[in-house]
């Protein structure tokens, strides 16, 4: 019997759909703390032996620019779960990993981002991101 | 298998080389600089249907070579001495960016592809469709490189 038969894909469809969701929400408030724009859709994703599901994709209006948020999926290498944080037009890119019970920022390279993932963190990398 | 089916098998090759070659030389003269007249190149149909049967599968290999290339430069970039199997390479660099599962096993489809042609088409062929498939499967990976290294 395969690995992937041990696994229960409806639980972790259903707790990667509660994840991305309570991330977007904390992302689209800090965002509209600072009055930036926010067009968010919901967008089905379809991932090996799970059902599709629907979690939002993000569009910050900055200042200096756009900045997508977006998730990419729950079954990754070296992680359980990733969404990304692309700016546009600078097209920089920063990758939230969910591992260990929590989300982890790391840079394009790989390399972990100095500072745990918050609020400040989210601000700190809209303004690195666009420059 | 006899000599004869390997110099045969060679030569079946260089005739699928020759064909092509031919073909869009004949194309760019006439096409191009308007020339007129010229006899079209004439080979057997079987040769013909040979080579157009197996012109996908040339094409993929040189894909694949310039994508084995790019991880190649990619790892050593990363500061990597080590030359791990292709393998071995495209799990490495999918772990360090977190590359989701299915554009990892579609990118080693396409290296099992690869392996099954060079190694003589031994077994059943892996499930890869057309040569657009395979250049969006390696894109797809290299989507998660960084934009510069």
């Amino acid at each position: 019997m395969s690995v992937a038969h041990n696994i229960d894909w409806a639980a972790r469809r259903t707790d990667w759909v509660d994840l991305v969701t309570d991330l977007c929400a904390d992302v689209k408030h800090w965002a509209e703390e600072k009055g930036w724009g926010v067009l968010s859709e919901d967008k089905n994703h379809k991932e090996g032996n799970m059902e599709s599901y629907s979690v939002p994709d993000m569009m910050l209006v900055h200042p200096k620019g756009y900045l997508r948020v977006f998730p990419v999926a729950r079954n990754i290498v070296g992680g359980e779960g990733r969404v990304d944080i692309e700016a546009y037009p600078a097209l920089n890119r920063l990758m939230l990993i969910f591992e260990g019970g929590k989300w982890v920022l790391y840079t394009d390279s790989g390399i972990p981002w100095p500072n745990a993932w918050s609020k400040e963190a989210f601000y700190e990398i809209v303004e690195k991101l666009q420059a | 298998m006899t000599r004869q089916q390997c110099f045969q098998h060679l030569r079946s090759v260089e005739t699928n080389y020759q064909i092509v070659h031919d073909s869009t030389d004949y194309y760019y003269l006439e096409r191009f600089h308007n020339f007129r007249g010229l006899s079209a190149p004439v080979y057997k149909a079987a040769d013909v249907k040979r080579c157009s049967e197996t012109l996908g599968d040339t094409f993929i290999l040189e894909m694949f070579a310039i994508f084995e290339a790019i991880l190649r430069d990619y790892w050593s970039n990363m500061g990597r001495a080590s030359r791990p199997k292709m393998a071995d390479l495209l799990d490495g660099i999918a772990a360090r960016h977190r590359v989701p599962l299915e554009v990892l096993e579609l990118a080693h489809l396409i290296r099992e592809y690869r392996n099954w042609v060079v190694h003589n088409r031994f077994g059943e062929p892996p499930n890869v469709t057309t040569i657009a498939h395979v250049r969006k499967y390696l894109c797809n990976y290299l989507s998660y490189f960084p934009l510069t290294w």
